[in-house]
């Protein structure tokens, strides 16, 4: 019996084998044609194997083509088959121009994520277009947190359309009002809601929204100052499954939050700068948020040891606790930690922490991974070494600024937290140049280190070059650094992907070279005020094809032909700062235009550009912000064509001298399509500015021995 | 020993195949990977020596519960080009199409697999590959460093080669060896221009120069 069953079980499998065998044989064009296009291939010149992949092959490849949207762009430009392949692929669309969106949502009906963060402007007629598109009713998430100018008309298309969104962001959409957040409200599967800054919706809205959308696991409410107890408490009773909720800056208090601390999966609960919170309302809690793990009271001024015990004593799950700017941290606060047996991350950013306070942190049973007391006063080098010998898993740690740390600390930080990944210790002025060497030599897993304005010098920056997975490195303003140890760091971490060298005024082109050379991942560079930098330099950086950010303000002898070599070499800038280059004109913006498509932020006060040289920027389709301070060559008329001809433009620094010269209709015209204006008055700096003595004095303080 | 001379063969053959894109590539006599002539099939079971393979072969062979087939341990395919292919089971397995045919039980005895649409070349290197994935070397970094610079070393091929790779891997359902031509596939592609993409697929440009023209301006204009 049996084995009949097992007979006939494999002959129904092996049918269903063998149709789908036959099936994906007569079915696949691309199979069928092998032998043809094999033949083909013998006795042709031009095989054209590659165009003939079929559909799910194309997909698999696409999916590998996503670190640049370069890629995929040039993939759908190659043949129909490969358009088309592509139109059906794509799942992400971020527009540029919201005039171009119904006819790109044509191009592509299986968009699912739709950010129009890059379009200032979205009409309802757009959004309506968006709903009408073929993937309307399939879209997932829109972002509109930078968008203007929609009502609740397109709001309500959205809703009634896309049918499946789950996530809409509507943060800074400060003309939003309770008939938009009644149209939100018809977005019955609505998971995810960003409402940051809508100023003006208020209990009506925030209820059409509780009534409407039960499924809100997610929403942020930061600054909805229209908002009371009576809308936040109906919140907290219809939408039960809200697991992470925003409500800091808001007139939220007593009243409500018993409710909001019920809601039975409340995970994240952020009440930032809340004046109605108080030591009251949270004593008279009758019971604390056991699902709660991450909590952030930050600036709550009415807030002392005694309320947040009272909540932090329930949260048994709690995972993270952020209290920056908090009143004084003590030793009743530090000790009723100690329950918390998941604590792993706690930030007191800002804080004046009491010794024993600290020493409390130190004695607790739970093990920190990571610990922030950045810019907090009363951290000292006993209190900071006893936390630091309890904590030796310690994988994250801010002290920046803590101004009253030397060298005990550091060897504590080097004996005690060898696993360290993450350490930020910007200002630090007590710790001597040889502390440094002991955080090389100790802590070789840093990935992150910010030694920003320390007394490092060449030996300490040799010494951390041993820490070879280093990816984020910040020594802006030590000034006895110099190529020595920049060479070493370019030998040495080739992961590195960000590195600040502000005002490092001993670094040269060899530096630089060495870096160009040995980290080819670099994104992220900044140069400002590293004076000796010439062309050579950046010439070597186009080496670097990830770079993103370069900063060269105040690079004085940077020309055209340094900036064309980035150009050529470095596709990917996006923000470049070359104020007071003085000898980069017009010639250099036409290479970055001509090659530089990515480029949203540029500043460009005091260089010698002109209007032409704005007017080719303006090919750059997605560039955003621009500042351009004292440029001496800029006619107003000039001015007036390169703001036109730039469509994207939504911010731009210019002189307050030629808001006379430009017509007003014309400013008006460029503020209705989304660009803000924002006139400045300074002065013309000739040859020093503020910097440049504030970098001379400490120039004479470090050769008279000063520091 | 016999496992030295067999890679020693299969390279040589690879090479071969690298070099000659037009003809045929006629297959020899590899011990494992064996493609052989009709009247040759009597003898078709090669002894296996290699201990690691009949392991995980008994391994393939118990998940699935069938225990006669445990004595079979080679599988002859018809590759699309009318040659015989033999090859150790476990190894062959590691395709999902023949695995679920084996499964199925519809090679049956001794049947020749057929596989329409790979030619005896590509099964060859396909299993090649499969070969050597037999360990997967999960957490020994040894293991996993050698299988990556094989894998770095086995895709530096052709572009006919690399197409039949990806056209017989999709078939056979190999996914690591699929994913692998697939990265290769995006790694050429990567930084290019279209005419450079063109060039390096020898693709034709079946757009008119205006449509060009219209994708290229909504390609810059409308979109990231």
């Amino acid at each position: 019996m049996g084995q009949i069953r097992t007979l006939r079980k494999r002959t129904c499998e092996y049918e269903a084998v063998e149709a789908l065998v036959l099936v994906f044989a007569s079915t696949n064009p691309s199979c069928d044609t092998l032998p043809l296009k094999k033949r083909r291939s013998s006795d042709d010149h031009f095989p054209n194997l590659f165009d003939a992949l079929s559909d799910e092959l194309l997909f698999l490849i696409l999916d590998r083509l996503d670190s640049s949207p370069f890629d995929k762009k040039s993939f759908s430009v190659v043949c129909r088959s490969f358009y088309a392949a592509e139109s059906r692929h794509r799942r992400l669309l971020r527009p540029l121009r919201s005039d171009l969106v119904p006819s790109v949502l044509s191009r592509y009906p299986s968009i699912s994520h739709l950010d129009l963060s890059l379009c200032p402007r979205v009409s309802d007629g757009v959004l309506a277009s968006i709903a009408a598109a073929a993937a309307g009713p399939s879209l997932l998430s829109i972002n509109l947190s930078s968008s203007r100018s929609f009502s609740h008309s397109g709001l309500g298309a959205l809703a009634a359309i896309c049918v499946s969104l789950v996530e809409i962001n509507l943060s800074n959409m400060i003309d939003l009002n309770d008939a938009s957040a009644a149209a939100i409200g018809r977005a019955r599967n609505l998971e995810k809601l960003w409402m940051a800054r809508c100023k003006l919706v208020t209990d009506m809205g925030i209820g059409c929204i509780a009534v409407g959308c039960r499924k809100l696991r997610l929403l942020c409410l930061k600054w909805c100052l229209g908002l009371t107890d009576l809308g936040l408490g109906l919140m907290a009773v219809k939408c039960r499954e809200v697991r992470n909720l925003d409500l800091s800056f808001t007139m939220v208090t007593k009243k409500c939050l018993p409710a909001i601390l019920q809601l039975p999966y409340l995970e994240e609960l952020s009440l930032v700068g809340c004046p109605g919170v108080d030591d009251e309302g949270l004593t008279s809690l009758k019971q604390g948020c056991k699902s709660l793990e991450v909590l952030n009271m930050s600036n709550c001024q009415h807030v002392s040891d005694v309320g947040l015990s009272s909540i932090v004593n329930d949260a048994v799950s709690l995972r993270q606790l952020i209290l920056a700017y908090y009143s004084p941290v003590t030793h009743s606060l530090t000790s009723s930690l100690l329950k918390l047996s998941n604590l792993e991350k706690v930030k007191f950013d800002g804080c004046r922490i009491t010794a024993s306070g600290l020493l409390a942190l130190g004695n607790s049973c739970i093990s920190l991974k990571e610990l922030s007391l950045s810019k907090c006063s009363g951290v000292t080098d006993e209190g900071l070494s006893s936390v630091l010998m309890k904590h030796k898993g310690l994988t994250k740690l801010d002290i920046t600024c803590c101004r009253k740390i030397t060298d005990i600390s550091i060897a504590s930080i080097a004996n005690s937290c060898s696993s360290l990944t993450s350490l930020k210790m910007e200002s630090c002025n007590l710790v001597s140049k040889h502390a440094f060497c002991m955080i090389g030599e100790r802590c070789h897993l840093l990935e992150e280190l910010d030694l920003t304005d320390n007394d490092l010098d060449n030996q300490g920056l040799k010494a951390i070059s041993n820490c070879h997975r280093l990816y984020i490195l910040k020594i802006g303003l030590c000034l006895n650094v110099n190529d020595e140890g920049v060479i070493q760091i370019g030998k040495s971490c080739p992961l590195l992907e960000e590195l600040d060298l502000y005002r490092s005024v001993g670094i040269t082109d060899t530096g630089i070279m060495a870096i160009a050379c040995g980290c080819p991942l670099l994104q992220m560079i900044n140069l400002a005020y590293c004076t000796e930098i010439t062309d050579i330099a950046l010439r070597s950086l186009s080496k670097c094809s990830k770079l993103n950010t370069l900063e060269l303000r105040g690079c004085f002898q940077v020309s055209n032909y340094g900036l064309a070599g980035v150009a050529l070499g470095c596709r990917e800038i996006i923000k470049l700062d070359i104020k007071k280059c003085y000898h980069i004109t017009d010639a250099g913006m036409v290479s970055l235009a001509r090659l530089c498509y990515h480029l949203r932020q540029i500043n460009l006060s005091y260089s010698s550009v002109t209007e032409v040289g704005l007017l080719a920027l303006a090919s750059i389709s997605c560039l955003q912000s621009m500042t351009i301070l004292h440029l001496s060559g800029l006619t107003p008329s000039g001015l007036a064509a390169a703001l036109l001809a730039s469509g994207g433009l939504t911010k731009v620094k210019l002189h307050m001298s030629f808001k006379s010269l430009i017509p007003k209709f014309l400013i008006q015209h460029l503020e209705s399509r989304g660009c803000m204006l924002q006139w400045r008055d300074k002065p013309f700096q000739a040859e020093v500015d503020a910097n440049e003595i504030w970098k001379q004095q400490s120039q004479d303080l470090v050769a008279t021995g000063g520091f | 020993m016999a496992a030295v001379t067999e890679t020693e063969s299969v390279e040589k053959k690879k090479n071969r195949l690298m070099n000659s894109s037009e003809e045929e590539v006629a297959v020899e006599k590899p011990p494992v990977i064996n493609p052989m002539s009709e009247d040759d099939s009597a003898g078709a079971a090669i002894p296996v020596g290699n201990s690691l393979s009949d392991q995980v072969m008994a391994a393939a062979i118990s998940e699935t519960g069938e225990t006669e087939e445990s004595e079979k341990k080679n599988l002859r395919l018809m590759s699309s080009d009318g040659k015989e292919v033999v090859v150790e089971a476990a190894v062959a397995m590691k395709s999902q199409l023949i695995r679920q045919m084996i499964e199925a039980d519809c090679a049956g005895g001794s049947d020749v697999i057929n596989i329409p649409n790979v030619t005896a070349a590509a099964l060859s290197l396909i299993f090649r590959y499969c070969e050597k994935h037999l360990v997967d070397g999960d957490g020994d970094k040894a293991i996993t460093d050698d299988l990556k610079s094989f894998d770095e070393d086995f895709i530096s091929v052709d572009l006919d080669t690399l197409y039949d790779l990806l056209m017989g891997s999709n078939y056979l359902d190999v996914k690591g060896l699929l994913d692998l031509a697939c990265q290769k596939v995006a790694d050429l592609i990567k930084g290019k221009s279209p005419d450079e993409i063109r060039r390096i697929f020898n693709i034709e440009k079946d757009f008119s120069p205006e449509e060009e023209e219209e994708v290229n301006k909504e390609n810059k204009w409308a979109f990231e």
